[in-house]
């Protein structure tokens, strides 16, 4: 008999342990862990013909609490794919490949006409209004993102 | 108080005035075109194979820019817009409004350059190519500069967009990044009429 009292106190005692324990867990992992939490928007591409180059366009939404950086893009409709910025020299204009396109944490980036865009070169077929091209965006720290872009003129 | 009602009826006045004499004003800003030079001519080969001269367009207001095919963002921009004011245009004056866009890559064949015709949606845009020495000739007589990258495909270039009028005399070039749409449609539409 008191064999069996002490059992169950022991008893109770851990599992008021294991109880607290898991309580105390939760909320500790939920909210320590930072991390970048992307999102694109609107993603589209120009027409372009077959064995030429294409543009895809879109906006990158960090919500995270952890900056990250798009360092790179491929695609199996071109060739190669990269991230390119138009850039003034002087009185010309070129699109130069650049390595990265930092996101802050909690901001967005737009790649839109003129600026930032992903390049595809060396298009595998065209690319005609109302097609969709699958683009994979990589990340320094994210998981990598495949956009479906709808091909339009804006 | 009768000193103070008389100079607030001035003042009232000298106001009204000065603000009808700036609505007129803005209503009827003058548009300056002054001649610049003449247009030099030039002998290209367009999308379907064909010579063109620009003297083949005289009597007809042409717009006429430098861009290559393989150029998805600057170029596509660029022809993007220009196809917005040929839309935005009186449609009885556009029809004697001629587009010319000069390629000085080797890559844009007339068989390229028929292709990337068809994104555009703008009727007998002329999209030319020439030989390296036609091109050369034809982005010297205009100012346009551009360098090939060395084993690749990208071209940096200068962005010129011509404006020469009915009589082939160049009456203005617009340039980069800044792209005057409405103005551009002001001065065309000016130039037709």
């Amino acid at each position: 008999m008191k064999y069996g009292v002490s059992m169950f106190h022991t008893f109770k005692i851990g599992a008021i342990f294991v109880v607290i324990s898991l309580l105390l867990a939760g909320p500790v992992t939920c909210s320590a862990e930072p991390a970048a939490k992307l999102n694109i928007r609107d993603p589209w591409a120009r027409p372009a013909a077959m064995g030429g180059n294409a543009v895809v366009y879109f906006t990158l939404v960090n919500k995270g609490n952890l900056p990250d950086a798009l360092v790179g893009a491929n695609s199996i409709t071109a060739d190669t794919a990269g991230i390119h910025e138009t850039r003034m020299e002087g009185n010309t204009v070129r699109m130069a490949a650049v390595p990265r396109i930092d996101v802050p944490a909690g901001g967005r980036i737009e790649l839109d006409p003129g600026g930032f865009h992903v390049m595809l070169v060396g298009l595998k077929h065209d690319l005609k209004p109302g097609d969709k091209v699958n683009v994979t965006l990589l990340f320094e720290k994210s998981v990598e993102i495949t956009v479906e872009a709808e091909v339009r003129q804006p | 108080m009768i000193f103070n009602t008389g100079i607030k009826a001035r003042a009232i006045t000298i106001v009204a005035l000065l603000m009808m004499a700036i609505a007129i004003g803005g209503c009827t800003s003058e548009i300056n075109l002054p001649i610049l030079y003449k247009a030099p001519g030039f002998t290209l080969t367009n999308q379907d194979g064909q010579e063109v001269k620009l003297s083949d367009f005289q009597g007809k207001v042409v717009v006429m820019n430098f861009i290559y095919s393989r150029c998805p963002d600057v170029c596509g921009e660029e022809n993007y817009r220009l196809q917005g004011v040929w839309e935005k245009l009186n449609k009885e004056l556009r029809q004697d409004l001629v587009l010319i866009s000069v390629s000085f890559d080797p890559y844009d064949t007339p068989e390229v350059l028929k292709s990337y015709e068809t994104f555009f949606n703008v009727p007998g845009w002329q999209f030319l190519t020439g030989t390296e020495d036609q091109i050369r000739q034809v982005t010297n007589d205009y100012w346009v500069s551009y360098e090939q990258e060395v084993g690749g495909w990208e071209i940096k270039h200068s962005i010129v967009i011509v404006l020469i009028d009915r009589d082939g005399m160049v009456r203005k070039t617009y340039g980069y990044p800044e792209f005057p749409q409405k103005d551009m449609i002001r001065e065309i539409e000016y130039l037709l009429k």
